[in-house]
């Protein structure tokens, strides 16, 4: 009896504490700063190779508009990054004056909820019509997103960087093409850490889009 | 430990625990049914190790053998293997990329039937090779960050040749080592689109009541 209770006792302890600890975790390759997911999708087709003029509005939406929420102070630095990467990629900035014809706008917010896909109607809100197309383009319309991309759930505090094609608007369908777009999720916070944590996620959502290229790097 | 890995190695610890147990109260004879639990880890191969390249340390099978002829029996087994794989890195699909933390895990239970023929002297001693028939159910979970997993699954028709051998380790009580391939067909429609066949070897360790 005392036998039998042993082994019971040792197929116990081997089955429930030797096992689940050859679970390995894997962690590599990310820096440590980074947010909890990055993800890019894209529209590899000839608009994308096409275009090679874009511009960036100086302003981070903040989705759901007015939550007011966010604290602004990383704008500047964000708006910076994005247009310091798509010109060391090799894209032509167009400025800012809404009488430009960029071939791509490059639209950022930051959401405060947990929204899916890449879809944000507040955009238009914010800006009472989207910018660069007028009034014409107006709250009935939306962006069509890249055939294959797989719709994703951000979780409130994610920064949010569309680029839409300018030139390929589609009235009939009120829909506008979406070439590229990333999100970077967990970073909007209060912490002190939010600043640097976009920065970085940023850099790996471009990091990670080779096809943005428009020059050939040394 | 999540629940359903507490569940899993509670299910292994009892099948070999009970087995153990009842075994002292068996005959050493050659007996008309032998009832057999095992711990097994497995090996990923095809569709299975494209979705988890890790071994899986985390499987358990029951069998049961009923005396067929005198060098035959056959049975029935039910198996559960765990695959789990969790990265933080870069993944690139051919519409974007995700760079993050993402959990991988591929649930495969089996349930055949299973013939098998000893050569030696003593049905369910020795070397023995078996096959078995039946099915599997695969269920697969994908999950990106903080998000609830994305789960996929179905039912697959399922073949398994094994070889392994028996040898007694006291009155009633034998060890079983046991490989195992395990081929499904392909079927469902599973992430990143499409049917699977997940296929796997198997490595298991047990022990024989008689």
């Amino acid at each position: 009896m005392a036998g039998n209770f042993v082994r019971l006792l040792g197929a116990t302890v081997a089955a429930l504490l030797l096992m689940p600890a050859c679970y390995g975790t894997d962690s590599n390759s990310v820096a440590p700063n980074l947010p909890g997911v990055v993800i890019t999708v894209v529209d590899q087709g000839p608009a994308l190779a096409s275009a090679t003029t874009f511009a960036l509005p100086d302003t981070v939406v903040e989705v759901p508009l007015g939550s007011n929420t966010i604290d602004h102070q990383s704008d500047q630095q964000i708006v910076a990054s994005v247009r310091a990467h798509m010109t060391a990629l090799g894209w032509q900035d167009v400025g800012t004056n809404r009488g430009a014809t960029p071939d791509v706008v490059l639209l950022i917010a930051a959401n405060t909820r947990i929204q899916t896909g890449v879809a944000y109607f507040d955009w238009f809100g914010a800006w009472g019509y989207l910018p660069y197309w007028g009034p014409a383009v107006d709250g009935g319309w939306a962006w069509g997103v890249p055939a294959g991309a797989v719709p994703y759930a951000f979780q409130a505090g994610t920064i949010l960087i569309t680029m839409l094609d300018r030139r390929a608007e589609e009235p009939t369908l009120k829909r506008i093409p979406l070439l590229w777009a990333a999100g970077i999720d967990g970073v909007v916070t209060n912490t002190a850490s939010t600043t640097e944590r976009a920065l970085a996620g940023i850099d790996q959502a471009f990091a990670q889009s080779p096809y943005l290229m428009k020059v050939q790097l040394p | 430990m999540n629940p359903k890995h507490f569940a899993l190695g509670a299910v292994v610890a009892a099948t070999v625990a009970v087995t153990q147990v009842n075994a002292a109260h068996a005959q050493d004879a050659e007996p008309p049914f032998i009832n057999v639990g095992s711990y097994a880890i497995a090996f990923p191969l095809g569709d299975t190790r494209n979705f988890v390249p890790n071994v899986s340390w985390f499987g358990a099978n029951w069998e049961g053998q009923w005396r067929y002829k005198p060098k035959t029996s056959v049975g029935v087994s039910l198996g559960l293997q765990d695959f789990f794989d969790q990265t933080r890195g870069t993944t690139t699909f051919s519409s974007g990329a995700v760079t993050g933390q993402q959990s991988r895990e591929l649930l495969l239970g089996t349930i055949m039937g299973i013939g098998r023929y000893y050569p030696g002297p003593t049905l369910g001693r020795g070397f023995y090779a078996g096959l078995g028939a039946g099915g599997q159910f695969a269920q697969q979970y994908y999950q990106l960050g903080v998000t609830n997993p994305i789960g996929r699954s179905a039912f697959h028709l399922a073949i398994a040749p094994e070889v392994g051998v028996v040898t007694p380790i006291m009155e009633g009580l034998d060890a079983v080592f046991t490989a195992r391939f395990t081929a499904t067909t392909s079927n469902g429609d599973y992430l990143g689109g499409g049917a699977r066949s997940f296929k796997f070897i198997t490595i298991a360790v047990g022990m024989a009541e008689r």
